[in-house]
């Protein structure tokens, strides 16, 4: 009977205070950005002027290209390494490619601007598509003959 | 005689079926302030993630920070339900979809010592399940003392600032970033804390 009692009573008396809070847990999810190679640069069908072999990346048909792919509308920085070295198949000897490199978020190369060594103002499209074009010169001068084969590097990464 | 008898056998039976431990809950006899806010505003965010590239982890240092203030001596019950998945544009009806949901585990601790709390003395909540936990601490740890005697009964002169404290909740854990679609996810968690 006394445990009864002192349980009214307490029930009485509270003025408990209920506070709450709401905390927002939040990511942002990017898709992870893939390189496609629609096709190669074509050297062989291009012809050296003054012992230089030019490709132009806003005009040239013999312009690589690629596509990259990634999150739709994202801001994307573009950054590629401007001379690589060609090796002779079945040689030594080499050759210094200067790349120049044009990209553009349409599928348009004659509007792709040619990009500087380090590019921060682009972005994929709404399809989450950038493309590029690459082109660059070659002195054949002092060039053995034969076929020269070399890489690209380009690095796309999310700001 | 006979009828005496009967009624102390009675009595005997009651008391075998209704004893158990008893409690008092000093803050129900007076009306005390709770005060909880937030040591830094901003979420628990994981920021941006690439999809399919696992596990992300906040951890405690990096949290969510929840103050509570309130009376030093009295306990309070914290009580944190959080959603087991981040959502695509929050939307809890992608629940159980894999290409919009992203796994979330919540880990947790507190800290109410003495002086200005911190990480370091904070003590980590093991009992979490399911993203959902209840505990009882005092706003200011006994320092492994026993409980002090109950707490004179408040006048019109109790200054309740005299004998605040504020301890400290934290809020942290990870993420498991599938596969799954580009955007923006985010869920809720929500803390309510009262006296005991």
């Amino acid at each position: 009977m006394a445990g009864f009692i002192l349980s009214g009573f307490s029930e009485a008396a509270a003025q408990e205070t209920n506070n709450k809070v709401s905390i927002s847990v939040s990511a942002q999810v990017i898709s992870s950005i893939e390189m496609i190679t629609i096709h190669s640069m074509d050297l062989s069908s291009a012809k050296p002027q003054n012992n230089r072999l030019r490709i132009d990346p806003q005009t040239s048909g013999n312009a690589g290209k690629m596509v990259a792919t990634g999150t739709p509308n994202a801001d994307i920085r573009i950054s590629f390494l401007r001379q690589r070295e060609l090796t002779r198949r079945n040689g030594s000897e080499t050759l210094i490619f200067n790349y120049r490199v044009a990209g553009n978020a349409k599928d348009d190369q004659s509007t792709a601007e040619i990009l500087n060594r380090e590019n921060r103002d682009f972005k994929f499209n709404d399809k989450g598509h950038f493309y590029l074009w690459i082109g660059g010169n070659v002195d054949l001068s002092t060039a053995a003959p034969g076929n020269y084969q070399g890489e690209f590097t380009v690095d796309i990464e999310y700001i | 005689m006979k009828k005496i008898l009967f009624i102390t056998a009675f009595l005997l039976f009651t008391c075998g079926w209704t004893g158990y431990a008893q409690e008092i809950d000093f803050s129900k006899y007076h009306h005390y302030n709770l005060t909880v806010g937030e040591l830094n505003n901003n979420d628990l965010d994981f920021g941006s993630v690439v999809a399919g590239s696992g596990t992300h982890s906040l951890d405690i240092n990096n949290g969510k920070v929840v103050t509570i203030t309130g009376v030093r001596y009295l306990d309070v019950i914290v009580e944190v339900n959080a959603q087991n998945s981040l959502y695509l544009n929050g939307n809890q009806g992608n629940s159980g979809d894999s290409q919009k949901s992203i796994p979330f585990t919540l880990q947790a601790a507190y800290a109410n010592g003495k002086g200005t709390p911190n990480v370091g003395q904070a003590k980590f909540i093991t009992n979490i399940s399911n993203n959902n936990f209840i505990i009882r601490f005092p706003v200011l740890d006994r320092q492994h003392e026993p409980p002090g005697p109950p707490p004179a009964p408040p006048t019109n002169a109790f200054d309740q600032a005299k004998v605040e404290e504020t301890a400290y909740l934290y809020l942290y854990g990870s993420i498991n970033v599938g596969n799954v679609d580009a955007g923006p996810y985010s869920s809720q968690i929500t803390v309510t804390i009262n006296y005991d």
